[in-house]
């Protein structure tokens, strides 16, 4: 069954990003954000920081962090579950 | 040794190519529209010279639209002010026009770009409440570059890898007018050999708006009564936003290239006010010194200009101060050549004034047309003494002089010609 979080980061991705051409179910779960097939770059990233910061209340503090935060949907959802309070379910 | 426009490009409120705009000039067709800025219809700022077939209201770029055939990629385009988008616009064009392609300018030592623009309020406010909503930790990474005045030469300069000379000019409403001045004294001096001069404005509540807290904006609401050059009724002017670029260069460079000289920039002038941080000295003194130094710059007299295109915004001080400044150059003298004011189409388009007017002036000495004043009702009695005729004539200028007066008493005029009527 699909995870709720990673199909909303998904969406979330298209939404903020103005991916034309690209829907969520596109995105693949397990590959680099940045970098990878979506031509996302570092400015890219920065955008979707801040968006993920304010819908999921959580601090990405470095770009070390952020790096790792966005290796991948999957990467994401689980930095997000880690810090969000109160804890989200998992998959 | 002069240089020559072979290349001219056009996102104004009356056209967003050559054909457009010289058929809107030609039938006297405005392009100021009823707006309502920030939701609020009890603002009395109710019209301005709108740019169509783009999309760049939002301050987030990948809102942004603009018409297809221009391509500007997101690496390029996120770095951009809205009014950006229009200035690689208008440059697309002008290049094309003069036979350029961005291999022949890009890495050339002997390629110049001459910007203006009053850079983005809206980018720059967007920005800094970014800034401030993270207290301070976070910011766009592109916010500098997007937003002060600089970010078109900036963008621009990078974007067409332009090495000869890159620069910015922000003398307000006359910034364009000394881009084009400065690029052709480089000429000149053999410093380079060919410039883009660009200036671009966009048009937005936090652009315009602020000019409405000075008084400087019309009250009308009525599209045809409100940009009105000279007339009586003028209560203020029509903001406007676009951008026009020119491909200058000397005469040997356009002939190698087999490019055609559309017209000649036979000389320029400058001159100072000294007066106020705003309003023209009442009897336009710079401006008429502004006049006197471009003919002396391009070796002619009064009596060899067949027509002025006025910077006149449709302001009571600004209008009057140009009209006795132009008496003093051209009626004591008994001459009263034609005088067209074409803020009168396009309303007021700030920093790009002057390169729209030079623009419109190329069109004109090509096309054989000098615009008039279609709007004037009935000339002030403090501009009764100028020729304003109201249509089109369909009559070939040979020697334009063309006037631009900026904030804090900036003048400067330039004489454009006909490729090959300069005497010297």
């Amino acid at each position: 069954m699909a995870d709720p979080l990673t199909e909303r980061l998904k969406q979330l991705i298209v939404e903020t990003l103005h991916l034309e051409g690209i829907a969520p179910a596109d995105i693949p779960d397990d590959e680099p954000l940045v970098g990878g097939g979506l031509s996302l770059d570092s400015i890219d990233a920065l955008e979707l920081v801040v968006r993920l910061e304010k819908e999921f209340g959580i601090k990405i503090a470095s770009s070390e962090e952020a790096r790792r935060a966005l290796a991948s949907v999957k990467a994401l959802a689980a930095y997000i579950r880690e810090r969000s309070d109160p804890p989200r379910p998992g998959p | 040794m002069n240089p020559v426009v072979t290349g001219v490009g056009f996102i104004t409120p009356i056209g967003n190519d050559r054909a457009s705009v010289e058929r809107s000039l030609r039938e006297g067709l405005h392009g100021i529209e009823r707006v309502e800025f920030l939701g609020n219809p009890d603002l009395p700022v109710k019209v301005a010279g709108t740019v169509k077939g783009f999309q760049v209201e939002s301050p987030r770029w990948r809102d942004w639209a603009w018409p297809s055939g221009f391509d500007i990629p997101k690496d390029v385009v996120r770095g951009l002010a809205p009014h950006g988008v229009y200035a690689i616009c208008a440059i697309e064009q002008a290049l094309a026009q003069a036979g350029l392609r961005h291999a022949a300018v890009s890495g050339d030592p002997a390629t110049g770009l001459y910007c203006a623009s009053a850079g983005s309020a809206m980018l720059l406010h967007h920005n800094v409440a970014l800034m401030r909503a993270a207290r301070g930790a976070r910011g766009n990474p592109l916010g500098v570059v997007s937003s002060i005045s600089g970010t078109l030469n900036f963008n621009l300069g990078a974007h067409y890898g332009i090495t000869g000379a890159v620069c910015g000019f922000v003398s307000a409403c006359a910034s364009s007018s000394h881009a084009l001045g400065y690029a052709v004294d480089d000429i000149r001096l053999g410093r380079l050999t060919r410039a883009i001069v660009v200036g671009a404005e966009e048009l937005n509540a936090d652009s315009l708006l602020p000019f409405a807290h000075m008084r400087a904006l019309s009250c009308q609401a009525d599209p045809r009564l409100a940009s009105r050059p000279f007339d009586v009724g003028r209560d203020g002017f029509v903001g406007a936003g676009g951008s026009v670029a020119l491909i200058v260069e000397t005469p040997a460079s356009a002939s190698a290239r087999g490019a055609a000289a559309l017209a000649e920039v036979s000389g320029w002038g400058q001159a100072a006010d000294g007066y106020s941080i705003a309003a023209s000295h009442p009897e336009g003194a710079g401006l008429r010194l502004a006049m006197e130094r471009a003919l002396a710059d391009a070796a002619l007299g009064p009596a060899d200009i067949d027509y002025v295109s006025a910077h006149a915004t449709s302001t009571p001080v600004g209008d009057a101060a140009e009209a006795l400044a132009i008496e003093r150059v051209f009626g004591a003298r008994g001459l009263r050549p034609p005088v067209g004011a074409t803020k009168g189409l396009t309303g007021h388009t700030l920093s790009v004034s002057g390169v729209m007017q030079a623009g419109f002036c190329v069109l004109s000495l090509e096309g054989g047309f000098m615009p008039g004043n279609p709007h004037l009702r009935a000339a002030a009695p403090e501009c009764a003494g100028l020729e304003l005729p109201r249509a089109t004539a369909a009559r070939a200028p040979r020697r334009i002089l063309s006037n631009s007066s900026g904030f804090g008493g900036s003048n400067v005029c330039h004489v454009l010609s006909t490729p090959g009527t300069f005497p010297g």
